[in-house]
Formats: structure tokens, C-alpha cells, sequence
């Protein structure tokens, strides 16, 4: 069952309810009046009678000139008293009644009682009254006692209350025909008014379902400010939320694939070399020294090439797959022991380094964080020409380690700056690759650097040489925990 | 290599990558034919365009232009073109043959593949070799007959694909794996000892017994 459904029928099973109980206690009012009012006229037209039938007794003493009428005179002007009283529609029959026996024609549906047969029991005998259905409709009987020339009395009266009955009837009718209506309107207006509120459960059902089709830009807009808003918002965060992360696995799935693409080209190049030369060595009788000689150099610098790359992408996996331990860093003896490794490379392209640090400590992979500084310093190395100077300088700011490395060589273009970062990516390719390098340099720093924290900066002009700033969270302070906590 | 000159087919061959480039053309060389170099795409649009190609091998990572990009541009014209590709995925091999390349050949490959992959190309096109000739043995590939010293000599279809792969690459070593790959096929998983069966009928019905050899360890080569 849809929920407006229930909402409805709940809603309309309890009003009809309360205008039900209403209307029992509003008829049973009026029959209470009706009847009340019914009873006070049969009893006053009754007590009328009965004075009427005293006077009638009394006048005829009088015209007698008696000082007391005997009991049988009296009954007998009783009974000429009470016949000639006419009846009418209210009144339907009278007869009088004296010690339980009818003086005369006994009245329909009088009891012993009215009769009066427990009257010499009783202390003072009261009025009694019944009513009843029959043929004639709603009947009322009324037992009056009365004593006149010392004798006992009853009249008895036999009243027809349907009229008042049959009015009791029209107006609980009309109160039921009223309450119903009521009723009616009140459930088509909350039919209209329970789908109105509930529209908006439409939206968000038809929303929810194209976000789980797939269109995770969906967005529900919702201003009602109640609940149903409130669930639109959370369902919105919802759809953000999911939307991100599968943007996050499509840039990563998209990141890793154009990864494997460019390494499946890099290792099948020089593959290509190395196979096709070699096979050319094998097929052939004779080869002429000359060609010899060089195929085989070649085959030896492609297999160079592919050595370099194999090393490069095993550091990488290494920095990935490492079981990282920060432990704290001096970064003057990380600068020099630096300095000592990567001096041997540079006294080959007879290239000064330039290198001082403030005292200063960073928590990290002492190994990782030498690897770092020595691909930068091999990138600066390869771009700068014979007998120039490369700098390595740091300082403590705000919380941070700043690295500069620093090389006067040939700087990248600026078209190229963006791309410099992207794995295998390299500005001159044939030079790249016959100064060694396999364009991972950069994607293995960007890792050390990314699980330590950190980020950095290149600003490079052309023929004027290329700036890195590198920046490590010093030890103990708070963007090192921070860096800590987002990594 | 041999005596028709039909052979000398002029080939480009696009290729950024110096070492292929040299490779290729040291292998192009071997099969008889000559060539020209080219690294950038867009300049070999125009060397294309000015002609004189039977055949084009395309590199498709170029810088610049890409190796799609030249064939989108040179698809007009009726030169064949065999991509060269060190990507791998399926949808780069048919986006090549769509665009009408004759071939799309995956990197690494051997020198003989090649050669194989430019001959059927050239062939194709009816720029190959039709008739063979080796000492008094001639094999014509239009009407498959083979002739030893003007008597006809009868052939199974694979003795006469063998024959062929002999007289195309005399003087060459070649193994028993290769003859398998370039007469059966590269998807066929025979043995090796099909190879050995069908030589020696070949020189049994040619009298080839002391010109094609047998190399110790590696395979065969047909002596010039």
C-alpha cells in the first residue's frame, strides 16, 4: 500500500470515527430532550385532568350540599368528570383507576401497578409512567396518583408521543446525513492536501533512481525546508559523495592505464632495436665488421635503455609497496651525504654543486629522502651544460623545510611545465634517453614526496635554468601532523 | 638479391625512433629494396603526397602528427601502408585497418616478419615479385609453376611456399621456427620436423642437396 494511501485511510478511519461518536452523543441529547419534553406534557396535561376530575367531584358535594360524598358517589362523579374530558392526538385514552380495580373501561397497557394495586403498601404513592412500541407507534402510559373525598385515586393516561419520536428521527437524519458530508470533504481534502505534501517523494524516488542508473550529476532541488528537504540534501551529499569517489577510481583506473600504455611503448622500443639487429647479426652469412660494430652497439645501448627503465620502475614499485617508517632526519647530513654520492656524476660533466642547509629535521625515509634530492639534483645535472654550478640550499619557514635545487642550464618550456609531472613523459626525447634517463625521474619524486607530506614547485625559463622548491613539514610541527594524518 | 629487378621496391619508412628507423632499413635492404627515412608526420604528408613510394611503413607514435593523422591525410592516394605499433590493444589495430591500412604489424617484431609482412603487401598490389629465379630453377608466383632448367617440376602447395621463402631469402639463415611461422603460419603448432620432411623433398625434387645447408643447431640457408 503507497503511503499516501495509509496516511489517508488512517486519517479518514479516525474522523469518521470522531464525527461518529459525535453525532451518538448529540442524538442521544435530543432523544433525552425529546423525551423529557414529552414526559413534562403528558404529566402537566395529566395533572390538569386530575384537578379537573377533583373540581368535577367537589361541585357535585356542593350541589348535593353534602358535607361528604359516600365512595360510590364519588367514583360515579369521578367518572362523569373523566368522560367527558375529550381526547385528541396527544391524548388517546384516560380512565381512573381506585384501590388497583378500573372504575370503568380499563386504559390499554396499564399495569397492576399503575393500576395502583401496590398503593396500600406504599407510603406515598408516586407517579409512574411507561413507554412502549405498538401498533399506534411510540406509546406513553402515565399512572397519576390523586385523592379526592378521602378516596384514593389514579388516573391513568395512555399518550402518543410518536410525533416527538418521528421528530427525533428527522434530526438524527439530518445529523448523520451532515456528518457524513463532513466526513467526505474532509477525506477529498485530505486526499488533496496528503498528495500534495508528498509529492516531492515522486522527485526524489525518480532522482534516486537515475542517480543509481548511473547519472551521478544528478541533484535534487528541494525548498520546502521540512523533512522531505532535509532528506533531498542528505540524498544530494549522497550523489556528491559517490560521485567523487567514482571519479577518483576513473582518474586513477585512467591514470594507471595510460601508465601501463606508455610503459608497454617504452619497453617495446628498444626492444624493437635490440630484437631487429640481433636478428639481422643471426641472418646473415657474412656481416662487415663496420656493421657489426654497430648493430652491436645499438643492441648494447638499447639494452642500456631498458636497464635504466627496469631499475627506475623497480624504485617506484619500492617507494609504493614500502613499508614506510617515519624516523627524524638531519637535513645538513642528508645534504652532504648527498653531495658525496652524486659528486662522482658531476665531476664527469665537470659541474659544481653549491650546497648548505640550516639545521633542521624532518621526520621520513632517510633512504627515500636521499633518493629524492638525487633525482632532482640528476635532473639539474642533465639539463646543465659543461662547467656550470648547480645550487642545493635549505631553510626552516613557517613550519616548513624549504629545498631549492637550482641549475643555470636549459630550462623547460613553459608549454611543457604541466606535462613534466606525467610518467615516461620527456621535454627532448632523444636526448633524454642518451643522457640515460627513462622520464620516471619526476613520477618517483612526486611519490616520495606526496607519502612524506610535502609538495614542490619548478619555475624554469628557458636558457636560464629551472628553480625546484620542495617543501617537507619539519618534525614536530604542526603541518607535520597534519601532512601525517591527510597521508 | 636475385636477378629480376622488379624487386626494387621504394619504400618510406616513418619512424621517430632513430634505432628502428636504422633497423628497418638495414632489413628493407636485406629483402632488395630501398628506402627513405622520415621522422615527422606531417613532412612525411608531403614527401608522400610528391610519390615515388610502392609501400609505406607508419610508425603510429609520432610526435606531432600521429600515424593516424598521416593516413586520415594520405587515404586518397593508392600507396599501401603497413602501421608499425608498439601499442597493443585491439581497437589501435582495427582503427588502423580501417582507415585502409594493408597491414598493422606490433613491435617487437624480426626482421623476416617484416620482410614477409612488406612482400605480401607489395604482392598485393601486384608490385612483387611474379617469377623467382635461382641457377636454373625458376618459380613464377602468378601461375604457380615451378620450371628446373625449362622441365617442370611438381609441387605441393606448401614445397612450392618454401621453395619461395628459400629463393626470397638466399644466403640467409633461417631457423626452423621462422620457416614454420612464414610458410604455415604463425598461429600453427606443428613440429619443427614438418620443416625437416618438407626441405629434403625439396632437394630431392630440385637437386638442391649441396646449395640449401643445414645449420647446425639453427636451421637452413639457401647458398647464392
Amino acid at each position: 500500500m503507497k503511503l499516501w494511501q495509509k496516511i489517508f485511510l488512517g486519517t479518514l478511519a479516525l474522523m469518521v470515527l470522531c464525527t461518529s461518536l459525535l453525532t451518538l452523543l448529540f442524538v442521544r441529547e435530543s432523544w433525552q430532550t425529546v423525551w423529557d419534553e414529552q414526559l413534562d406534557r403528558a404529566l402537566t396535561q395529566q395533572q390538569y385532568l386530575a384537578r379537573l376530575i377533583k373540581t368535577g367531584v367537589v361541585s357535585t358535594r356542593l350541589q348535593n350540599g353534602l358535607m361528604m360524598l359516600d365512595a360510590d358517589a364519588a367514583d360515579a362523579a369521578a367518572v362523569r368528570s373523566a368522560s367527558s374530558q375529550l381526547t385528541d392526538e396527544f391524548l388517546l385514552q384516560l380512565g381512573l383507576y381506585r384501590g388497583g380495580q378500573p372504575l370503568e373501561r380499563p386504559v390499554d397497557g396499564c399495569t397492576d401497578a399503575m393500576a395502583g394495586a401496590d398503593d396500600a403498601a406504599a407510603e406515598v404513592p408516586g407517579t409512574l409512567y411507561e413507554f412502549s412500541r405498538g401498533a399506534e407507534g411510540a406509546v406513553l402510559v402515565c399512572s397519576l396518583p390523586f385523592t379526592a373525598e378521602q378516596q384514593a385515586y389514579r388516573l391513568v393516561c395512555r399518550f402518543s408521543v410518536q410525533a416527538g419520536v418521528d421528530r427525533l428521527a428527522g434530526q438524527s437524519l439530518r445529523l448523520v446525513a451532515v456528518s457524513l458530508t463532513v466526513s467526505l470533504a474532509g477525506a477529498g481534502l485530505l486526499v488533496v492536501v496528503v498528495r500534495t505534501m508528498l509529492r516531492p517523494l515522486h522527485n526524489l524516488s525518480r532522482t534516486a533512481r537515475r542517480i543509481a542508473g548511473g547519472d551521478y550529476a544528478q541533484r535534487l532541488e528541494l525548498t520546502s525546508g521540512d523533512e522531505l528537504a532535509g532528506l533531498a540534501q542528505d540524498m544530494n551529499r549522497l550523489a556528491r559523495a559517490v560521485q567523487q569517489r567514482v571519479e577518483q577510481l576513473e582518474n586513477t583506473a585512467e591514470s594507471q592505464k595510460t601508465f601501463t600504455a606508455n610503459m608497454a611503448h617504452e619497453m617495446k622500443t628498444p626492444l624493437t632495436s635490440i630484437l631487429g639487429f640481433a636478428d639481422l647479426l643471426q641472418l646473415q652469412k657474412q656481416v662487415p665488421d663496420e656493421q657489426r660494430m654497430r648493430y652491436a652497439g645499438i643492441i648494447v645501448e638499447e639494452t642500456r635503455r631498458l636497464r635504466s627503465l627496469s631499475g627506475k620502475l623497480m624504485e617506484l614499485l619500492a617507494v609504493e609497496n614500502r613499508n614506510l617508517v617515519l624516523a627524524p632526519v638531519d637535513l645538513p647530513a642528508l645534504f652532504q651525504e648527498v653531495a658525496t654520492a652524486i659528486q662522482p656524476l658531476l665531476a664527469g660533466s665537470r659541474l659544481r654543486l653549491e650546497e648548505y642547509c640550516q639545521p633542521m629535521v624532518v621526520n621520513g625515509d632517510r633512504e627515500l629522502l636521499k633518493s629524492l634530492l638525487y633525482n632532482f639534483l640528476d635532473n639539474a645535472r642533465k639539463a646543465s651544460p659543461a662547467g656550470g654550478k648547480l645550487v642545493l640550499a635549505g631553510r626552516p619557514r613557517k613550519g616548513w623545510a624549504e629545498i631549492c635545487i637550482r641549475d643555470y642550464g636549459r630550462g623547460i618550456p613553459a608549454s611543457e611545465l604541466d606535462k613534466i609531472r606525467q610518467p615516461f613523459y620527456m621535454v627532448d626525447k632523444s636526448r633524454a634517453r642518451k643522457a640515460g634517463g627513462a622520464g620516471l625521474g619526476l613520477t618517483l619524486c612526486e611519490q616520495i614526496v606526496r607519502i612524506h607530506g610535502g609538495r614542490y614547485e619548478v619555475d624554469s625559463r628557458v636558457g636560464q635554468g629551472t628553480l625546484i622548491t620542495l617543501y617537507l613539514p619539519l618534525a614536530g610541527s604542526e603541518t607535520q601532523e597534519d601532512a601525517a594524518h591527510e597521508a | 638479391m636475385n636477378q629480376n629487378t622488379q624487386q626494387s621496391a621504394h619504400i618510406l619508412v616513418v619512424e621517430d625512433e632513430a634505432h628502428i628507423a636504422q633497423m628497418i632499413e638495414a632489413t628493407l635492404q636485406l629483402g632488395g629494396y630501398t628506402c627513405e627515412n622520415c621522422a615527422d608526420g606531417a613532412e612525411a604528408v608531403d614527401k608522400i603526397f610528391s610519390g615515388g613510394y610502392d609501400l609505406i611503413l607508419l610508425d603510429v607514435m609520432l610526435p606531432g602528427l600521429d600515424g593516424f593523422g598521416v593516413m586520415e591525410r594520405v587515404a586518397g592516394l593508392d600507396v599501401p601502408v603497413i602501421f608499425l605499433s608498439a601499442m597493443q590493444q585491439v581497437t589501435d589495430k582495427v582503427r588502423g585497418l580501417q582507415l585502409g591500412a594493408e597491414d598493422y604489424i606490433a613491435k617487437p617484431f624480426e626482421a623476416l616478419e617484416l620482410l614477409a609482412r612488406v612482400e605480401v603487401a607489395l604482392r598485393r598490389r601486384g608490385k612483387g615479385d611474379p617469377v623467382l629465379v635461382y641457377r636454373d630453377i625458376q618459380q613464377d608466383l602468378g601461375s604457380h609453376t615451378v620450371t628446373r632448367a625449362g622441365v617442370p617440376v611438381a609441387l605441393s602447395p606448401k614445397e612450392f611456399e618454401l621453395l619461395r621463402v628459400f629463393l626470397q631469402h638466399q644466403d640467409l639463415a633461417l631457423s626452423r621456427e621462422k620457416l614454420l611461422a612464414l610458410v604455415w603460419g604463425y598461429e600453427f603448432a606443428g613440429e619443427t620436423r614438418t620443416v625437416d620432411i618438407h626441405v629434403q623433398r625439396l632437394r630431392q625434387k630440385l637437386g638442391l642437396a649441396d646449395k640449401l645447408v643445414t645449420l647446425p643447431r639453427v636451421g637452413y640457408r639457401l647458398e647464392k
